[in-house]
């Protein structure tokens, strides 16, 4: 039995839940740390987590600014019945010009409730949005004339081995009458064409690729349930093929995009394949440890709950200057960490791939130095002789130059 | 950005862990103005190329801050920015006036801008920052009946230029960025990501008094340190104070109501310019300290390039110039073949100029330094019997010519080319005894080394890369590389 | 016996292109080649029917070694058949230096010209071969006597996927059409700037020349595939088709059993574990054309000596064993022949490696000079009976887009016409798995390098771990 919603709670114990799931998700896709992984898994906020071990963040953070930006873009995309919106589709992806359905799910099935008229707990607000979203499916890959064009919200499911949990991606596009659903993310990052940020388009294909396995778990549902004509055309609508050379076919997976046109609140919708992110995070989903029964079997024992800094602390990270710092909010403690340590790690990726021979900072400035010796481990030696070489020639430059003398040994 | 080996530099790294920074040069490879203009851009997170506030200056004391209360209103944001342009106009306009005759390539001789300008920013978030505002200068809004504002678009240009040159161009100088500027010169203790912080990166090269480098650091990164104010400081100062100057904006303010909350604005945003333009003259000062290579001296060949380029540029803006979204496939070649020629050139003169240079350049063939064991004269047949100068050297540890590759002498300005004719480690490895013979003639070389080169001496070796004459660009793209992508 | 419908097939699509180019005069046409198609066979063929339609004909290759056996085989070939024609060749004056002792001769060959200068190059044969670069160059000299002011109705560019879009640029309006002859597989040209403002664009001065035809051009290219590997055999295809070109469909010629190793004297059980571990893997390599030798597990140095010294103990012990080789063509090796020093390869990723290599296979003794040591860059477009690969991810901790580069294992994996054996250590595996490709391309990108090299690389280690030793 996978672990459901009120299970996951319950693991996470005190800690928030997390703001965006899929975006959590998909950084299993970003780094190798297993202690986000798990964070992501159990669906925590990240930063509750940091605050529980008291962990400080370094570059980490969002500005009230970014978020405004994001807020206002949706809004300009959304108001006047998804008036620009529908426009960028029909500029750049030759969507039709009229009978374009739109459902908003954020309208329809809020999860507001007002005074009085309470329309139902957070749960019943849940399952109700997946059913229409389902109903929607339905109608979109029949090819009925009345499935939407636009679904804005719509909400999925995503299992993840052993747990499943709502996801809710920005939007659900298809060409009417096509069959043809395709994922859409709205980011405020604006398009520069060739050179829009690389990094900011890696995270959002990440992210859709999160909710395409979604998708694709709500179809394959749907064709079990016999809701479908044809499971398998319907699945295999989710894909693509572009045609290639001679006669080959390159299997791809499109997504749509809408970006922000630079200096304005105008979109420029694109579509991006994901067939690489899909497969990238449903690697670094089943990595192991990867179900949660696995992670809380190498937890401290008794351990039920992943709100302490004990459990916290127990699951084990993997330091990366570049991407920790701007991303995790616990990465001040991994950086503490690995420079007591000696660890390479803390200079980054470049230099702990130089020093890996060596292990620790300590032992490769010491074999360079000539302070330590090798041993007979050829590994080692063959690190040390070259080390040493590229040591006596900057201390003997330096000495040329009249710079501060040669290195000595180890200062702890 | 640094000129060290990925090896080099984790030796280093591994040296400061234990030390504190350690030297990754042992001379200056930038150039450094007298007075240049440091501009320091604050950026609105999540927009781009919106400038918040801008602190330009030529000394440590006359710091200018310009502020836009609302850079996301156009209108607003405008004003900065034609103040801004006025004031990067009058640094460059002048210098682009005040020419003189200097020899740009051997042989060739122009007139070109006595003085090479500098602009300084922090990071390479802010040369970035000043990119993007280019672009939206160069390529402004035009309103019926507001038609484009020359001085913009003139700026616009000149920043296009500088931030061009400096993506392509490997130690250029005419965009100095402070924090790369340090890296290539110094190893701090801390990581490459953590050193785009420039009041982080600075105080790990510089800690006070009592504290180490990593602590040092660590207590400044709270602080701004590149382009944009911290989340922190967003949420409790700035957004509130940009909330209530557009409030009262759309409820009709009066001018005079307005300038309180608009410096409001201004105190929210000054301290952190500040902190950076100071530190932008603590990383100028700490590369002033260092003895430049003569390329980067007044009069060097480099600074003399620098002249040229800029000179070229400021002809370019006079007369009429576009700007093109994607580089065509006629100017990336042209910025190609630029950027790889001068890539050369400077390797070779870091080499040739720094014995550290050298050192890590020599674990790869590519320099080589030792002392002379033997000079002789030796006969060799070519076509016929020729005389070539030949000299043994023996350097520590293990070496390894580039194949096929050949080695100058570094002695003269040019050079005396050699060939490795034997390689062999003395016995025991602890060092390596390399014959080389020259490739010219005896008599031309024993007329231009001097009689220090002798048995005994220090001598140093560059790897020779022949440098070819430019080429004229074609006028046309050809046929079949014509018309749209598809 | 050879897979001579498929030889046939490969003939005609040859013709077709020599028709297309020569004769009909197609303005636009692509030739994807994949590993050991024959392209410079066919740059040949479209040579001699050019000559004898007296077509001016612009000839590019990419490489001074590379015009020196174009030029030489077409000499061979139209002297062997009596063929009055004349060609032109253009050498740059490196290339007289270098290969002063090859170019010689061709001086006073009968069917050659060698031009000398601008202007004899301008009145010269109505064919003429010269490196891209020296091309470019005397297209757009500046001194006006350099300056090559001579139209060709056709220009053919061989291993066009190794020339920048810049050089095409310089010297591409000279030729009234063009013919591009290519393996898009392989390595891309290298540029030694940061060229991230260009990344994205579809067509760019660095990009390689036939993708900014594609990109600006693209519906006027009649393209042709060379559906065979002369060079590979089907056990060999079957991996690199598979690996390195899912867009490009292929077979080999030589089929099973057509491509034989032998080791004339056995594997001797007397030694020590990694003795025994290097007649094994040997002994695979022989009965199945790959061999995978894994040394134990470490983090090493680039330029590892023990790998050196595996590599260069598989090559001694090779030799000790006295192999045979036997193919169908040439002649003379239908009945096996024993292996030469001279047609065993290793290929490396970096200079630093092939140096290791290079002294440790020097010492083994004079007979194994003839060896040929290279890195994946120089050793393009070459082919061997044997090659033995250092894998570029060796002793590493973490993959980078370099080293994970799809071109680079291409090459090294492909030279091959008997048997290929990589030689790394364990762990490979778990590295590759471990590896989280950066996801960074540009927007509306369909090629990701480092993502598709990772996978490569996966596929390719999968495919060979039946072949793995220990």
């Amino acid at each position: 039995m996978p672990f459901d919603e009120p299970q996951l709670a319950a693991l996470r114990g005190e800690l928030e839940p997390s703001a965006n799931s899929a975006r959590d998700l998909a950084l299993t896709a970003q780094t190798p740390c297993l202690r986000r992984r798990a964070l992501a898994i159990v669906g925590a906020n990240p930063d509750s987590a940091a605050a529980v071990i008291g962990a400080e963040s370094v570059h980490y953070g969002q500005s009230p600014f970014a978020i405004q930006i994001g807020e206002r873009f949706e809004r300009a995309l959304t108001r006047d019945e998804f008036e620009r919106l529908i426009e960028g589709l029909r500029e750049q992806l030759g969507f039709p010009g009229d009978g374009i359905q739109v459902v908003d799910l954020d309208r329809e099935i809020p999860f507001r409730f007002s005074g009085a008229r309470k329309r139902g707990t957070e749960v019943d607000v849940a399952r109700r949005r997946r059913e229409r979203t389902d109903s929607m499916l339905v109608a979109i890959l029949s090819g009925r004339d009345d499935a939407p064009a636009i679904v804005r919200h719509p909400r999925l499911t995503l299992a993840v081995t052993d747990s499943v949990r709502d996801v809710e991606p920005d939007l659900l596009v298809a060409w009417p009458g096509r069959g043809l659903p395709r994922l859409g993310e709205i980011k405020s990052y604006v398009d520069l064409r060739h050179r829009t940020d690389l990094s900011d388009l890696a995270k959002t294909r990440q992210q859709l690729a999160v909710y395409f396995l979604a998708l694709e778990r709500a179809v394959e549902r749907l064709a079990v349930e016999g809701r479908l004509a044809d499971g398998a055309a319907a699945l295999a609508s989710l894909r693509a093929e572009w045609p290639g050379d001679a006669g080959t076919r390159r299997p791809t997976i499109r997504a749509v995009t809408v970006l922000r046109r630079p200096q304005s609140m105008r979109p420029v919708v694109g579509i991006e394949d994901v067939r690489r992110d899909v497969e990238l995070v449903q690697r670094g989903l089943t990595r192991t440890p990867a179900t949660l029964v696995e992670i809380l079997q190498g937890l401290p024992k008794g351990t039920r709950t992943l709100d302490t800094t004990t459990t916290i602390r127990a699951l084990p990270t993997s330091y990366e200057p570049a991407w920790c710092l701007g991303n995790c909010p616990m990465a001040g403690a991994c950086r503490d960490e690995a420079h007591r340590r000696n660890d390479p790690a803390f200079f980054g990726k470049m230099t702990r791939a130089v020093l890996a021979a060596a292990g620790d900072l300590d032992t490769a400035h010491a074999l360079a130095c000539g302070t330590r010796s090798p041993g007979e481990d050829p590994a080692l030696r063959a690190f040390a002789e070259r080390m040493r070489a590229l040591r006596l020639r900057i201390d003997a430059a330096r000495v040329a130059a009249g710079l501060p003398g040669a290195a000595g040994p180890v200062v702890s | 950005m640094s000129g060290l080996s990925p090896e080099a530099l984790a030796l280093l790294q591994a040296e400061a862990h234990f030390r504190a920074a350690v030297p990754a040069t042992a001379k200056r490879h930038l150039r450094i103005s007298r007075k240049p203009l440091v501009i320091v851009p604050l950026g609105l997170a999540g927009e781009d190329g919106a400038v918040l506030a801008l602190g330009m200056g030529r000394t440590r004391e006359d710091l200018e801050l310009l502020v836009c209360p609302e850079p996301r209103k156009w209108n607003l944001q405008t004003r900065l920015l034609r103040d801004f342009s006025s004031r990067l106009l009058r640094y460059l306009d002048r210098r682009a006036a005040d020419r003189e005759p200097a020899e740009v390539a051997p042989g060739w001789t122009k007139d070109v801008a006595r003085r090479a300008p500098q602009i300084v920013a922090p990071t390479p978030a802010a040369a970035t920052l000043l990119q993007r505002v280019a672009e939206r200068m160069v390529w402004q809004r035009v309103d019926v009946g507001r038609p484009a504002d020359p001085d913009m678009l003139r700026a616009g240009g000149w920043l296009w230029f500088f931030g061009e040159r400096h993506e392509l161009v490997e130690s250029d100088s005419l965009l100095l960025v402070a924090t790369d500027a340090q890296l290539l010169h110094f190893v701090p203790p801390i990581s490459t990501a953590e050193a785009a912080h420039l009041l982080a990166l600075n105080a790990a090269l510089a800690p006070p008094p009592g504290s180490s480098a990593v602590a040092a650091a660590r207590a400044v990164e709270h602080l701004t340190g590149s382009t944009l104010t911290t989340p922190e400081h967003d949420n409790r100062v700035l957004q509130p104070a940009i909330e209530a100057f557009n409030e009262a904006s759309r409820e009709g303010a009066s001018r005079a109501a307005l300038r309180p909350l608009g410096a409001a604005i201004e105190t929210a945003v000054r301290p952190a310019v500040e902190a950076l333009y100071a530190a932008c003259h603590d990383a100028l000062d700490r590369l002033r300290a260092l003895e430049p290579i003569p390329p980067v001296r007044s009069g060097g060949r480099r600074t003399i390039a620098e002249r040229h380029a800029f000179t070229r540029h400021a002809d370019f803006l006079a007369r009429d110039p576009r700007f093109a979204r994607a580089d065509s496939l006629r100017r990336g070649l042209f910025l190609v073949e630029d950027a790889v020629t001068e890539q050369v050139r400077v390797l070779r003169e870091a080499r040739w100029h720094d014995p550290l240079a050298r050192a890590v350049a020599s674990m790869t063939g590519d320099a080589l330094d030792g002392k002379v064991r033997a000079v002789r004269e030796t006969t060799v047949q070519l076509q016929r019997r020729v005389q070539r100068l030949e000299l043994e050297v023996e350097t520590p540890g293990p070496w390894r010519p580039v194949a096929g590759g050949q080695y100058e002498l570094v002695w003269t300005e040019t050079g005396f080319v050699f060939a490795v004719t034997h390689v062999r480690p003395t016995p025991g490895g602890a060092s390596t005894r390399i014959t080389l013979r020259s490739t010219d003639r005896v008599r031309d070389a024993l007329a231009v080394l001097p009689q220090g080169l002798r048995t005994g001496s220090d001598v140093a070796f560059v790897l020779f890369q022949r440098e070819f004459p430019g080429l004229a660009l074609p006028d046309d793209e050809p046929w079949m590389l014509a018309g749209p992508s598809s | 016996m050879p897979d001579s419908a498929l030889l046939a097939r490969a003939d005609e699509v040859s013709r077709r292109v020599v028709k297309a180019s020569v004769e009909d005069g197609r303005p636009l046409l692509r030739v994807r080649a994949p590993p050991g198609a024959g392209k410079t066979r066919l740059t040949r063929q479209v040579m001699q029917a050019a000559i004898d339609a007296n077509l001016p004909t612009l000839v590019v290759v990419q490489t001074n070694a590379q015009a020196i056996d174009l030029v030489r085989g077409m000499a061979t070939l139209l002297a062997t058949a009596g063929h009055r024609g004349r060609f032109g060749y253009w050498p740059s004056q490196e290339a007289c230096q270098e290969y002063a002792s090859e170019i010689d001769p061709l001086r006073t060959h009968p069917n050659v010209v060698v031009c000398r200068s601008t202007a004899e190059a301008r009145s010269g044969p109505d064919v003429l071969v010269a490196v891209a670069r020296k091309w470019a160059w005397h297209a757009c000299a500046r001194i006006p006597d350099q300056l090559l002011e001579r139209d060709f109705d056709l220009g053919v560019i061989d291993e066009a996927y190794q020339m920048q879009t810049g050089e095409l640029l310089r010297f591409g309006a000279r030729a009234d059409r063009l013919l591009m002859i290519g393996d898009p597989g392989q390595l891309e040209p290298f540029t030694t700037i940061e060229t991230a403002r260009w990344t994205g664009l579809d067509a760019s001065a660095v990009a390689p020349a036939p993708r900014s035809v594609e990109a600006r051009r693209g519906h006027e290219i009649q393209g042709f595939d060379l559906p065979a590997s002369l060079r590979l055999d089907t056990r060999a295809v079957r991996v690199v088709q598979a690996c390195f070109y899912p867009n490009l469909s292929f077979d080999a010629v030589a089929l099973d059993g057509d491509r034989t190793l032998t080791l004339s004297r056995p594997g001797a059980g007397r030694r020590g574990p990694a003795d025994r571990d290097i007649d094994a893997v040997l002994d695979r390599a022989a009965s199945t054309g790959w061999g995978l030798l894994e040394l134990p597990r470490a983090v090493t140095v680039r330029d590892d000596p023990e790998v050196a010294a595996a590599i260069a103990a598989v090559v001694h012990r090779l030799l000790e064993r006295e192999p045979r080789v036997r193919r169908d063509y040439p002649a003379e090796l239908r009945h096996g022949a024993p292996l030469r020093p001279d047609q065993i390869a290793v290929g490396t990723a970096h200079r630093d490696q092939r140096a290791r290599v290079r002294e440790a296979i020097d010492a083994l003794g004079p007979q194994y000079q003839a060896v040929v040591v290279d890195t994946a860059n120089r050793i393009q477009g070459r082919e061997f009976d044997v090659t033995i690969v250092w894998h570029p991810l060796t002793g590493r901790v973490d993959a980078t887009a370099f080293h994970l580069d799809t071109g680079r294992l291409c090459v090294l994996a492909s030279r091959h016409r008997h048997a290929c054996i990589l030689v790394t250590r364990h762990g490979l595996r778990d590295l590759l798995e471990e590896h989280l490709p950066s996801g960074l391309r540009p927007r509306r990108a369909t090629e990701d390098r480092e993502h598709d090299g990772w996978e490569a690389h996966r596929r390719m280690l999968e495919m060979l771990a039946v072949h793995s030793i220990p």
